[in-house]
């Protein structure tokens, strides 16, 4: 923090001198670590202590932005006068803001667990080892194991501008994963089991990793296309989750302003998805990783639901988009990477839970598609359409029962069409990898490419 | 930027616990880019980027330690980081490293330094390429595009002594147009990059880009959706060698082969392909997006065959890959900066040319898909199973291309395709992508002519 304070001071008096008075300067420290292990060997070893600046000078409605990981007297320079060259290639209508912190109210959030400091780099490699152990003693068709990796990491946000704004935020995480690699009969499978926390990681969670990679792993080892078909499809939790972050950014305000998104302004109020759906972001809330008490531009985050019951609620604002439709930030000014533009963001999703177990959402379905792994995110799925096709695995069940598994196959539909034939919520919920939150989700009827 | 002197004490500090190699990697990037949205530029930013990595290897195994310290004191420190996680049996005595500095010989030409270029001139660019698609039609309802380019310095330099320094140029632009009819959006996107200077630019009409993401956006808008099921598809040129590197060139990384991941793995040698089919990865084309004048870890990079008559002839292999799989490196190792440690990746991966026409591919065909331009796509080499998507596509039907339809998606396993390739044309090209893995996003071009797979997965959603 003191660094930080002396080198907006220095970054301030540079800007005063040449007749700026608004500026913000962002700066994000990371630490992180990870060690892979291959049969009880260290396979590969990452330490990373990173510091990258980011400052934001204000002219007018405009604001330029320059960043740098340099941060001698020159790099300061030249800084200061990157932003102020990049002021003038700006000529957009809406004005952007440095945020002046009126009426901002902090909650006191728990973000960051000391005990993970202690926590050393023998240590870790010692989980990645009973890990790796825990996987390969699970089923002798385990034959080796892809990747087992231990991580950790941490960053502190500091935020520092012209306001007198000066706050700092800090996360930290432990987690572990593994790849094993699965054969039976010659045919061979992959799949991921992982564990992530802000506490200690137990034995159990590393078994429990170890137990659910292996046996879906194994579960799905040559699973067969299906014929093509439309039918219902039970998406398990981490399925869900992938697709809910591949969609993350249609509750964008910014993005129904520019048409990118179909949930635009005068769609709140409306029903747009099923009834039994309720999603919150909830950055205050500590059960997943990502929480925060405020975003990249300073402003207070809270917990709010972006549909209740269906009905679209709110949309995530950040400063520039909430001053477009003339309400308030939601709190959701997120960067993507320290030198990136303010965009917004949800922070942590959570998908409330319902009532019904895994078997009772078969049961409710009748027959069709559980889906337990998703692929090609990137490419197979379109946000500012809503459309997506994407490389599947699973099982499909008949009669409320699992009667085998399933490859090779593609399921295709529509995001906002998906959200509205929802017919009923698990209660079956998983804290992801990327931190968002859900149980398993039946949809009505999606489309299945197969033979 | 750091001389060769401190680079020796701080390679031997990092030796120190036992390591057998040694490497200092600085990259130092400076990037400006440029976005444009509701018809203006919303954004202008300039990022330097600069930071070290200390890599020691110990037989197999690597250590990699990485920050923003360039100053001694900051190098020892990762040093000792790195050599602290080095548990072996004999630990080393003084070692006395001596560094050659060696210039590396730069074979590509930038006429037009992005630094040399005012920041205007690349705003008026952005305009034009912007405009073109915004005004293409009353349909298309958003235009994002965006502007970027970078200067990328590296200094390598190894316990063998090696010292050398490499300047890089890259500039790309990009744009996506969405159009709607009300109800529904689809879109469009072209991104053509190079590695080059701003002179890329001149070398073809800006508003065309604009156009042509309008245009797709539009054809894809009144297309129909896609049916599902197994069937021939014929793959456009450029783009499509999408498939090529993600079912295939993946699998055949040291990262995948050494450790017995990849269903090429002892194929070395072996029909894997249809005898039609060579390819290439090529890191020595003259000013293209995935070339590189040396690898990330200081080697010449080659024009590696990878497949002959199809025939594996050869995988991409890195200096840790060469370890382990005991085999010469093929000057494959790349990084995304110095917050990788490098490992196996692709450059310019492409199919060769054939000698089957158009029509004769067509016209073969009853019931299929022609995928005249593809998406991107994803891979799990362990198994080779992919799935990529087709950004436009028409119905075959009779021998004849048919309607527009959309929402494809292409999934199968990379040997099966290999093998059911069965119909190569004349007309290679290539084109720009990210490709993402173990060492971070890097620029790569794929590419092919148009091709023929005798039958593949399509996921669609009639």
């Amino acid at each position: 923090m003191e660094d930080i304070k002396c080198l907006y001071e220095q970054v301030s008096s540079i800007l005063e001198a040449k007749g700026f008075h608004e500026y913000e300067l962002y700066a994000s420290q990371n630490e992180e670590f990870s060690v892979v292990v291959s049969n009880g060997q260290i396979e590969r070893y990452n330490v990373n202590n990173g510091l990258g600046v980011n400052l934001r000078v204000k002219s007018g409605n405009r604001i330029g932005y320059a960043s740098t990981t340099v941060l001698d007297a020159d790099s300061c320079r030249a800084l200061c006068q990157g932003a102020i060259a990049n002021l003038d290639l700006i000529n957009l209508a809406e004005e952007q803001f440095i945020f002046d912190g009126k009426n901002a109210v902090y909650e006191p959030l728990d973000s960051y667990s000391d005990e993970l400091d202690e926590i050393t780099a023998a240590e870790k490699c010692e989980i990645a080892r009973k890990l790796e152990r825990y996987t390969l003693e699970k089923d002798p068709r385990v034959v080796r194991v892809h990747t087992c990796c231990c991580l950790s990491g941490s960053v502190r946000v500091t935020i520092c501008n012209s306001h007198g704004l000066e706050l700092t935020r800090r996360n930290n995480y432990i987690g572990a994963y593994i790849i094993p690699v699965v054969a039976d009969k010659d045919v061979m499978n992959t799949s991921i089991g992982y564990c992530i926390s802000r506490k200690k990681l137990t034995d159990e969670q590393l078994r429990k990793a170890a137990d659910s990679a292996v046996t879906k792993a194994i579960e799905l080892c040559g699973a067969a296309p299906a014929p093509s078909k439309t039918c219902p499809v039970i998406f398990r939790p981490d399925a869900f989750v992938d697709l809910l972050s591949t969609f993350a950014d249609v509750f964008s305000a910014e993005n129904g302003q520019k048409k990118l998104s179909l949930l635009t302004r005068d769609k709140l109020g409306t029903v747009v998805a099923a009834p039994c759906f309720t999603l919150i972001d909830d950055p205050l809330d500590t059960t997943g990783v990502n929480s925060m008490a405020f975003d990249d531009e300073g402003v207070p985050c809270h917990r709010k639901e972006l549909i209740r019951d269906g009905v679209l609620t709110t949309l995530l604002y950040n400063l520039k988009s909430a001053a477009v439709d003339g309400v308030d930030s939601t709190g959701n000014g997120v960067k993507r990477s320290y030198t990136s533009p303010v965009d917004t963001a949800p922070i942590n999703l959570i998908v409330a839970p319902g009532q019904t177990d895994g078997d009772g959402l078969m049961k409710e379905a009748g027959s069709g598609l559980i889906v337990e792994e998703l692929a090609g995110m990137h490419s197979g799925a379109n946000p500012e359409t809503g459309d997506f096709s994407l490389s599947a695995k699973g099982y499909l069940f008949e009669n409320g029962a699992i009667s085998r598994s399933v490859g090779n196959i593609t399921i295709s539909g529509n995001f906002y069409t998906l959200l509205k034939d929802i017919q009923a919520v698990g209660n079956d919920t998983v804290v992801s990898i990327d931190g968002i939150v859900s149980p398993s989700v039946l949809v009505r009827a999606l489309a299945l490419g197969g033979e | 930027m750091i001389e060769p002197i401190i680079c020796s004490e701080v390679l031997a500090r990092a030796m120190r616990t036992g390591a057998d190699f040694a490497e200092i990697f600085v990259s130092d990037k400076e990037l400006f880019s440029l976005s444009m949205t509701r018809r203006a530029v919303d954004n202008a930013v300039s990022t330097r980027n600069r930071g070290v990595g200390v890599r020691i290897l110990s037989g197999d195994n690597s250590i990699y330690a990485y920050g923003n310290d360039l100053s001694r004191e900051g190098l020892l420190k990762l040093a000792d980081a790195a050599a602290g996680a080095v548990t072996a049996a004999t630990t080393a005595g003084h070692l006395d490293l001596v560094l050659r500095p060696s210039v590396t010989p730069n074979v590509h030409v930038y006429a037009q330094k992005p630094g040399t270029v005012p920041a205007r001139k690349k705003a008026d660019l952005l305009n034009e390429v912007y405009f073109a698609a915004a005004d293409a039609d009353e349909k298309i309802v958003q235009v994002d595009a965006n502007y970027m380019d970078y200067r990328y310095n590296t200094l390598i330099a190894n316990s063998e002594g090696l010292y050398t320094c490499d300047e890089r140029y890259y500039t790309r632009i990009g744009v996506t147009a969405v159009a709607s009819d009300g109800k529904e959006n689809q879109s469009g996107y072209v991104a053509p990059g190079s590695l080059a200077g701003f002179e890329f630019y001149s070398g073809f009409e800006p508003a065309a880009l604009g156009r042509e993401a309008a245009n797709d956006a539009l054809l894809m808008l009144s297309a129909r959706d896609c049916p599902g099921g197994k069937m021939p598809v014929v793959i456009g040129n450029g783009f499509g060698g999408v498939i090529f590197h993600e079912a295939c060139g993946h699998s055949l990384e040291a990262t995948s082969v050494a450790k017995g991941n990849s269903v090429f793995c002892g194929k070395l040698g072996q029909q894997i392909a249809n005898p039609k089919l060579t390819a290439y990865d090529d890191g020595t084309l003259v000013n293209n997006w995935g070339s590189l004048n040396i690898s990330d870890e200081g080697e010449k990079t080659q024009r590696i065959t990878l497949i002959k008559d199809g025939i594996l002839n050869s995988y991409m292999i890195d200096r840790l890959g060469s370890r382990r799989m005991k085999m010469p490196s093929t000057g494959s190792g790349r990084r995304q900066d110095y917050t990788y440690a490098p490992t196996s990746r692709m450059t310019n991966t492409y199919i060769g040319a054939g000698t089957d026409t158009f029509e004769e591919m067509i016209g073969g065909v009853d019931l299929g898909l022609y995928a005249a331009k593809m998406g991107g796509g994803s891979v799990n080499p362990a198994t080779g199973e992919f799935n990529f998507a087709v950004k436009v596509g028409y119905m075959i039907r009779n021998g004849k291309i048919a309607e527009p339809v959309r929402g494809a998606t292409l999934v199968g396993k990379g040997s099966e395709i290999l093998m059911d390739i069965d119909m190569i044309g004349p007309d290679v090209l290539l084109a720009e992508g990210m490709c993402g893995s173990l060492s971070g996003s890097v620029p790569t071009r794929v590419g092919q002519p148009t091709i023929r797979v005798k039958q593949v997965t399509v996921g669609g959603r009639a």
